[in-house]
């Protein structure tokens, strides 16, 4: 497959992406500021990490490209992994301080890694999941469409991540699949912050 | 099963009640689900920080309550969908 097709098609979608994961962030600390809870605080710099993940791993294939330097690539998926894991860790903890808040609250734990390919994949999977799960029944409760569309943004980004697990393991068509299935996900956080803000 | 409704559930429950069901005490008192004593106890510390100011024959909003109440139900929305409980 050509090489420069694929990373331009990945530095508009981590783009694109990136940017909603700070909307959803810049939401979630308005909703702080309002409520001053300390859960909406941590799942506030989660999704402000999750942006500033997809944003450095692109600007870094895009200096790439730029350079033709295939070191930055590995420097910048680097990045984006210690970022988006401490992301989802942030958000898992949200849940459990959110416990700890309210007798009420659902329960979730929590555990950080790091590497590249299909082992660090695969750990975003299991974190992705973990959320989705937790979302997954939120929605089982809520039956509200809101909570449906975080619930499938996050089953959307799960998916991705184990797509770029099975791409990492010889299947390299399951690159673009997860670039699609994570871009769908973050496009679902947009639709959920605009029927909230329409709502508002 | 009774649901638990946190001291910021009630408080947003009190200020929706002033600001959309109308001012009158008893409206209010319908509308959050409080005993009277409870519910006064609340409006008199709403006032207190400025969220709410006695009207004729009970309380209103204040332009300071309209914002903070815009803020809580954007909270609510927010926690409602990424499963929180305010």
């Amino acid at each position: 497959m050509p090489i420069r097709p694929i990373l331009g098609y990945d530095i508009a979608m981590g783009y694109v992406s990136g940017f909603a994961a700070l909307l959803v962030s810049y939401y979630a600390f308005r909703s702080y500021s309002a409520a001053h809870k300390k859960s909406l605080l941590l799942f506030q710099l989660g999704f402000a990490l999750a942006g500033a993940a997809l944003l450095l791993d692109s600007s870094f294939l895009l200096a790439a490209l730029i350079t033709r330097s295939a070191s930055l690539i590995a420097l910048g998926y680097s990045g984006y992994f210690i970022l988006t894991a401490s992301s989802y860790c942030l958000i898992i903890g949200s849940y459990t301080v959110d416990r700890a808040e309210s007798p009420e609250a659902s329960p979730m734990a929590l555990f950080p890694l790091l590497a590249f390919g299909a082992f660090s994949e695969g750990v975003l999977s299991a974190l992705a999941a973990a959320i989705a799960i937790q979302l997954g029944v939120n929605f089982s409760y809520k039956r509200s469409a809101n909570s449906f569309l975080a619930f499938l943004a996050f089953l959307l980004i799960f998916l991705s991540h184990l797509s770029f697990t099975l791409q990492s393991m010889r299947f390299p068509g399951f690159l673009i699949a997860g670039h699609v299935l994570r871009f769908l996900g973050f496009t679902s956080l947009l639709i959920l912050l605009a029927r909230m803000v329409r709502a508002s | 099963m009774k649901r638990y409704r946190s001291r910021l559930k009630i408080i947003l429950d009190i200020l929706e009640a002033v600001g959309e069901h109308g001012e009158k005490i008893s409206a209010i008192l319908t509308y959050a689900n409080l005993s009277y004593d409870r519910c006064m106890r609340y409006l008199e510390e709403l006032a207190e920080k400025g969220l709410v100011e006695k009207a004729e024959g009970g309380y209103r909003l204040t332009e300071k309550g309209y914002r903070f109440l815009e803020g809580l139900k954007r909270a609510e929305k927010l926690a409602e969908a990424f499963g929180f409980r305010l």
